[in-house]
């Protein structure tokens, strides 16, 4: 019954404000890091954070390998261990996109496979505070940051307003590094 | 009202799968019957991707692009339903929806007279992009696959899909914001009850593709009963410069160009 729907039925909203108004920015957050570490590692029973820092040898080492920018030092490492065991780890990043702040989430095997990504977080800029040095700010090494890697990593179908090259960016470079944070944070697989 | 929310990368751009799991006091169900839901939504887009993606070597569109001329491809049954709409949609717009690219608009066929559907290519040079019409097909598909879930779990169907503007929703209610472009920002636009709602920019820097000739609207959307058609039907908007194309009253759709060229 329900199957047979092939209907259409929308609504325009009025318009009326945004003609004075700036672009009223939107947002939606889906998981937190907590809520995505369960997810990602459902058969943990503990989870275990580690702040650790890549020297900056490290990461220009890493940048060579990745033949792009590594700027981040600071990362915060989530171990998902069952009793003894390391299941993996989980490690939030963002990047910003054209107008856009994305928080995702990658969950690793102690191999380094990656097991899930998940999008955090969704911040589309006001029009007009995409224009304020502030946030332009933001995009300083990033924007540049360095080919798209679509076709290599994550599968792309061409027609999007919305890209994800930045997250798939992003994944790659949490996936090469990963052995280094691991080493920052004194695990051993 | 309790509802399930969850993004991933795919397709290419960001992919929202939400289901709405309970409202009010309804018949006990599974638990985690939702979760489940969501994990077919993924499984289906998946499907579809590793199916259409002109990246991924083991595709059924990567094959036929490698392929040399008059090779015959075995292909799935959802490329073959792809085909078969762009095909049909080809015939129907005079040329203006070529999935070909302009390489070969009929230099490739698809033969299902004997079960499985057989691809065939024609000349060396086509090559097929079914990005235009394929996202909204895995939009369709993860949607169903939503639903399907629910009915088994007793429930009707509120769900909806969102791939980076691609967009169906069944018995929920979605606040579209349509994002600027150029600008950036976001502004409430539609409310979208029923059916499936398709937006693509042709700008200079966008990167939605067009056969040959050059859009004549750049920023265009269409809502109509499926995703697959609203996302074909973008490209014929865009291309003839008319929201009231034959074709998409033909659709019984309904298009709207915010940004006309001319």
């Amino acid at each position: 019954m329900w199957a047979r729907y092939r209907r259409v039925s929308f609504t325009l909203l009025a318009p009326a404000a945004v003609l004075v108004a700036p672009a009223p920015s939107f947002a939606v957050d889906y998981l937190t890091a907590e809520q995505a570490q369960a997810e990602s590692f459902p058969g943990a029973d503990r989870f275990e954070v580690r702040e650790v820092e890549l020297s900056p040898e490290e990461r220009a080492a890493l940048a060579s390998r990745l033949a792009a920018p590594f700027p981040r030092s600071r990362w915060t490492l989530r171990l998902a261990w069952r009793g003894g065991e390391l299941l993996g780890a989980l490690v939030v990043d963002d990047v910003v996109g054209k107008f856009e702040r994305i928080t995702y989430s990658v969950g690793l095997g102690p191999d380094g496979i990656i097991r899930q990504v998940e999008i955090l977080s969704y911040r589309e800029s006001h029009g007009q505070e995409v224009r304020l040095p502030l946030w332009r700010k933001q995009f300083v090494g990033k924007s540049a940051a360095s080919p798209l890697r679509i076709g290599e990593d994550i599968a792309g179908i061409s027609g999007a307003t919305l890209s994800c090259a930045h997250v798939a960016e992003g994944v790659r470079r949490i996936a090469h590094a990963f052995p280094e944070l691991l080493r920052a944070g004194g695990v051993t697989p | 009202m309790t509802v399930l929310r969850r993004a991933r990368p795919a397709l290419g751009t960001l992919v929202e799968l939400g289901i709405r799991t309970s409202e009010g006091p309804r018949r006990a169900t599974r638990p985690g019957w939702g979760e489940a839901a969501l994990s077919a939504g993924w499984a289906a887009l998946a499907e579809v991707e590793g199916a259409m993606s002109a990246f991924l070597p083991e595709s059924d569109v990567f094959r036929f692009n490698a392929a040399p001329a008059g090779a015959r491809l075995e292909v799935r049954s959802g490329t073959a339903a792809v085909l078969r709409l762009s095909r049909a949609l080809w015939r129907e717009s005079g040329g203006l929806l070529d999935v070909s690219l302009g390489t070969g608009p009929a230099a490739w066929s698809l033969d299902s007279a004997g079960g499985t559907p057989v691809l065939c290519k024609h000349a060396a040079e086509v090559r097929l992009d079914l990005g235009g019409i394929a996202k909204g097909y895995a939009v369709d598909r993860a949607l169903e696959a939503l639903a399907a879930a629910a009915a088994e779990a007793a429930q009707p169907p509120a769900c909806w899909v969102n791939a980076g503007g691609d967009l169906r929703t069944r018995g929920v209610a979605v606040r579209v914001h349509l994002r600027d472009e150029r600008a950036g920002g976001a502004r409430p636009w539609i409310e979208l009850r029923e059916g499936a709602l398709a937006t693509s920019d042709f700008g200079a820097r966008a990167r939605a593709r067009l056969a040959g000739e050059a859009p004549r609207a750049r920023h265009v959307s269409v809502v109509s009963p499926r995703c697959c058609l609203s996302d074909a039907l973008t490209k014929v908007v865009a291309l003839s410069g008319r929201a009231d194309h034959p074709l998409v009253l033909a659709h019984r759709a309904r298009a709207f160009i915010h940004d006309p060229l001319r």
